[in-house]
């Protein structure tokens, strides 16, 4: 019975979801009268009071925060992914082994039922481009390309064997982002956002800051896919105005967009009482926060007003869309309680086809734009008292062969080609096992040996520091719960404090 | 007509109640009439039907415990004492009688050894259908261990602290086997001929030949059992008992890799810590107070919240909250009063970016179980921050971008649970206060910087 119940239910508000603009003209004959009249009585409802228990209401704010399940050792969480997967073997697992083959042949072994994305017949193995040092207390790897990263090596943890099933980028962002390689699930920052609410009522709680493009899987990869559409991360500008169309027009005083957005919303709540449609909901909750927006994000987003000495730690470039703009954004939104911000900076497809995507100069350019901020984000997250409250993820879709890419059977610049087997990935924060190392992959760096996590690991683990057991995190849809981590995952206790 | 049998000895359990109420009566007369002898016959009427109701009692408990095949081992005391508690309590009618072949025994011989016999039968009685524990069960741990009593195995639990230093087969594994697999094969009752309850057990193995491979460790037997499909019949446990988790079979499977080795520790093996966390106490409150409170009123909670702050419990299920006043950039000290309705349950509090200043500590310090505060870009010189040194919890303060001055800095050595002080952006970051040694980590006045020479070189 109650799975029919569910059905029905979930049958009834995709209905209205189709039907909403028909059904309120053929059933409002009566009203439109009530309509006027909403908003004569909104002219004169009070203020403040009101609206903060509104707030507060899960059933009317779709955004209202609501405690984990457990305790969560995180509040917030800045994932950086750098679209189009950097290579591993020049920035954090040093092999030492692949020099000496360095332009050797490949053996056929390595070859034998792989697919790839480019590699054509048999090429040869690249040694790494990169010189590598032990760095910190934890003498970890790190290589020369990341002159500043050494400063934060000891706040972090890394997993060096994460491996994914999909070769390509988009599938393999997706699977990343949503926890399948296909469209229509809901990302990470939406589950969470769902799950936990956001603490600022004046910004969104999933804010996505982008730089260098848009990830190749495009903007499904912040998408809420079944979960109500308020969730799905919002996406800032960071070049120009945050927002477009932040400004009022000409000569319509604020008080006066304040009366006509209530109008507007107490239309719809009625709708929404009528229908039970969270749609109605989101787009209530969305002029809502369009308006407090208006205030709040010119004032967040303005990078100008930080004190010269933290704009040159991150070494933003103002005016422009740089990472180090968005790595600064990012601090600030988790200051301000913003829950999940999503930072993609692409330009990591290191195939060595052109200049620009060469292991020796589009690459080397990559990590110059990204080294600096990267760091200053972590120590500055640590002086302001946020590190230990917020957890920053960094990696890309999958890893980079250890072989030379002979893309058309040519051997151009030094170039990788796309691998799933074993990339590294770290995270630092929160509960996070600082100095820690997890996992280790064969000689050359083709795959994992020990301490293989999945993808699915590192969502399950993401979801633990939120205070989620990602088995019980479930969304009903299509009858049946779905789970951000599908059938899979299980939480990377080695690199947990 | 056998079946008149099978019923006539199900009245047993019913039967028994009659002597055993006779006979007490009977005996409480018997003392209390001692001296005045006044209620000689009455006493002997009850003891008169507490022997026949013995003889009953007798007679339905036989044939029960030969038709039903209750094992002699069982029944034998009961049954025996029976039959005694038949035979003093017709003693003691006799004697009553003044029937002179019972002249050897005195009276209050018989009287006192009949109401011994018949409390131990009756218990025995009880034991056997209510089971050995009956009585025991209830009683608290300490008080089995002390009577000597068995104490039921409780789910295992190591300590991060000391669980390296525990060898590994006599700490984690026999526990384990202990909880999930002793209740069937121990010297009592002992399935497929295997005991498990010792090394020299598991070593010996079962009908089937031995459990453990020393040569092939992978292919042992009792890990082919463990990880077949639990619908199998031969998976162990078996499917309708108490599972092994994940972490458990792991843990086996690395013992016997390692040669199920008797007495060597963890560390002595070198099994990461990883390998154990999930037998970790759990951590339910981190670093919160573990108190439990009676929930807030939603009422209280709707009060609060009217005026704009977020009243949040730390986890679901927890009646600590953490308030946050991130919406309410208005919030100052007169506001903070609203506070003390809930000053018992507040651990984590969010005042940042608010109008509050130095006379907030006063409404602070009530806050007892106040673990972190927030008072980052504030008004707050630190004049007054000497009052939360009463609170036992306080670990983290932030006074980032806060006017916080240096001369305050030493009112908070003496805070008993200070863990971390953030600084930065204060006057105090630039003060040349000498933190002595021993507070150097608690205070971080931030401002990191990157050294000039990675600059110049790129």
């Amino acid at each position: 019975m109650d799975k029919i119940k569910k059905l029905l239910t979930e049958q009834r508000s995709l209905e209205a979801q189709f039907n909403s603009r028909r059904h309120f003209i053929k059933d409002c004959t009566l009203g439109l009268g009530g309509l006027a009249l909403g908003n004569f009585l909104n002219a004169c409802s009070p203020g403040e009071n009101k609206a903060s228990a509104y707030m507060a209401d899960r059933s009317l704010n779709p955004m209202a925060s609501l405690p984990a399940p457990f305790l969560p050792k995180v509040k917030s969480v800045i994932y950086l992914h750098m679209v189009g997967a950097p290579s591993q073997l020049e920035l954090f697992d040093y092999k030492p082994e692949l020099a000496k083959l360095h332009n050797q042949p490949c053996p056929p072994s390595l070859l034998d039922s792989k697919k790839f994305a480019f590699i054509q017949g048999v090429p040869n193995m690249l040694g790494p481009q990169a010189t590598f040092k032990k760095e910190g207390e934890s003498g970890n790897w790190v290589s020369n390309h990341l002159p500043h990263f050494k400063k934060v090596i000891d706040e972090v943890a890394f997993l060096k064997a994460v491996h994914t099933d999909q070769f390509n980028h988009g599938p393999a962002q997706m699977l990343m982002h949503t926890g399948s390689p296909r469209n229509g699930r809901p990302s990470i920052g939406s589950w969470v956002t769902y799950g936990l609410g956001s603490e600022n009522n004046n910004l969104p709680g999933f804010v996505v800051l982008t730089s260098g493009g848009t990830p190749d899987a495009g903007k499904s990869i912040w998408g809420s896919g079944f979960l109500p559409s308020v969730y799905q991360g919002v996406h800032c500008r960071s070049k120009g105005d945050p927002v477009l169309y932040l400004n009022d027009p000409k000569g319509v005083p604020r008080d006066l967009k304040k009366k006509v957005l209530a109008s507007i919303n107490d239309i719809n709540y009625q709708e929404y009482q009528k229908f039970g449609d969270p749609e109605v909901l989101t787009r209530i909750n969305q002029y809502e926060m369009a308006y407090r927006m208006q205030i709040s994000v010119p004032e967040v987003m303005d990078i100008d007003q930080e004190p010269d000495a933290i704009k040159e730690m991150y070494g933003v470039k103002p005016g422009k869309e740089a990472f180090a703009n968005n790595c600064l954004l990012a601090r600030k939104m988790v200051e301000q309680g913003v829950r999940f911000v999503q930072l993609y900076d692409w330009g990591w497809d290191s195939h060595g086809a052109s200049p620009g995507e060469a292991l020796d100069s589009g690459f080397l350019r990559k990590c110059k734009e990204t080294d600096r901020p990267v760091a200053a984000l972590i120590l500055d997250l640590k002086q302001r008292g946020l590190l230990d409250e917020t957890l920053v993820v960094w990696g890309g879709e999958f890893g980079r062969t250890p072989m030379w890419e002979n893309r058309l059977g040519i051997q151009n610049s030094p170039g990788r080609d796309h691998q799933g087997d074993a990339f590294t990935m770290w995270m630092a924060g929160g509960g996070i096992k600082k100095g820690a190392v997890h996992g280790k992959t064969d000689e050359i760096g083709y795959s994992g040996i020990e301490g293989r996590v999945s993808v699915h690991d590192i969502q399950a683990t993401i979801l633990h520091l939120l205070g989620f057991n990602h088995e019980q995190f479930t969304y009903d849809f299509q009858g049946r719960p779905f789970r951000l981590t599908d059938i899979a995952g299980s939480v990377i206790n080695e690199i947990l404090a | 007509m056998d079946f008149l049998f099978d019923l006539l000895g199900r009245f047993h359990p019913l039967v028994v109640h009659l002597p055993i109420g006779f006979l007490i009566l009977g005996w409480m007369m018997w003392v209390f009439d001692r001296k005045t002898q006044k209620h000689q016959k009455i006493i002997r009427f009850a003891f008169f039907w507490g022997t026949l109701s013995t003889l009953i009692a007798v007679f339905t408990g036989t044939v029960q415990y030969v038709r039903e095949g209750y094992p002699w081992d069982d029944v034998q005391g009961h049954l025996i004492l029976g039959i005694a508690t038949f035979l003093f309590s017709f003693l003691m009618y006799l004697k009553l009688k003044g029937f002179a072949i019972v002249d050897r025994f005195s009276q209050s011989f018989l009287g006192y050894a009949l109401l011994i016999v018949l409390f131990i039968t009756g218990h025995l009685g009880g034991n056997l259908t209510h089971g050995k524990d009956h009585l025991t069960a209830p009683l608290p741990d300490e008080f089995k261990e002390v009577l000597g009593l068995e104490v039921p195995a409780r789910t295992l639990v190591l300590l991060p602290e000391t669980h390296q230093d525990l060898p590994l087969y006599s700490g984690v594994i026999q526990p384990i086997l202990d909880q999930k697999c002793v209740s069937c094969h121990n010297p009592k009752k002992t399935k497929g001929e295997l005991l498990l309850h010792n090394l020299k057990g598991i070593m010996s193995g079962g009908e089937e030949g031995a459990i453990i491979s020393l040569k092939k460790p992978e292919q042992s037997e009792m890990l082919r059992r463990i990880h077949l499909p639990k619908d199998e019949k031969k998976h162990m446990p078996p499917k309708a008992k108490i599972q092994l988790s994940k972490a458990e079979i792991k843990l086996i499977e690395k013992w016997i890799s390692a040669g199920a080795p008797e007495n060597k520790t963890i560390a002595d093996l070198g099994f990461p810590t990883a390998l154990f966390i999930s037998f970790f106490p759990k951590d339910e409150t981190g670093i919160y107070p573990d108190t439990i409170l009676r929930p807030l009123d939603k009422g209280i909670i709707d009060s609060l919240v009217v005026m704009g702050l977020q009243v949040t419990p730390i986890f679901k299920t927890s009646s600590l909250v953490k308030i946050s006043a991130i919406n309410t950039p208005d919030f100052d000290d007169q506001k903070a009063l609203v506070l003390l309705e809930v000053l018992d349950h507040i651990v984590d509090l969010d005042l940042g970016q608010t109008q509050v200043t130095d006379a907030v500590f006063e409404t602070l310090e009530q806050l007892k179980h106040l673990t972190v505060l927030k008072l980052n870009c504030t008004a707050i010189s630190g004049d007054g921050i000497g009052k939360l040194s009463s609170l036992a919890y306080l670990k983290q303060i932030n006074l980032v971008n806060s006017k916080f001055e240096g001369a305050h800095l030493e009112e908070m050595y003496v805070f008993p649970a200070l863990e971390k002080v953030y600084l930065f952006g204060t006057p105090t970051q630039f003060t040349s206060i000498e933190i002595p040694d021993q507070y150097q980590s608690i205070f971080d006045k931030g401002d990191y910087k990157f050294e000039k020479e990675v600059d110049k070189k790129l």
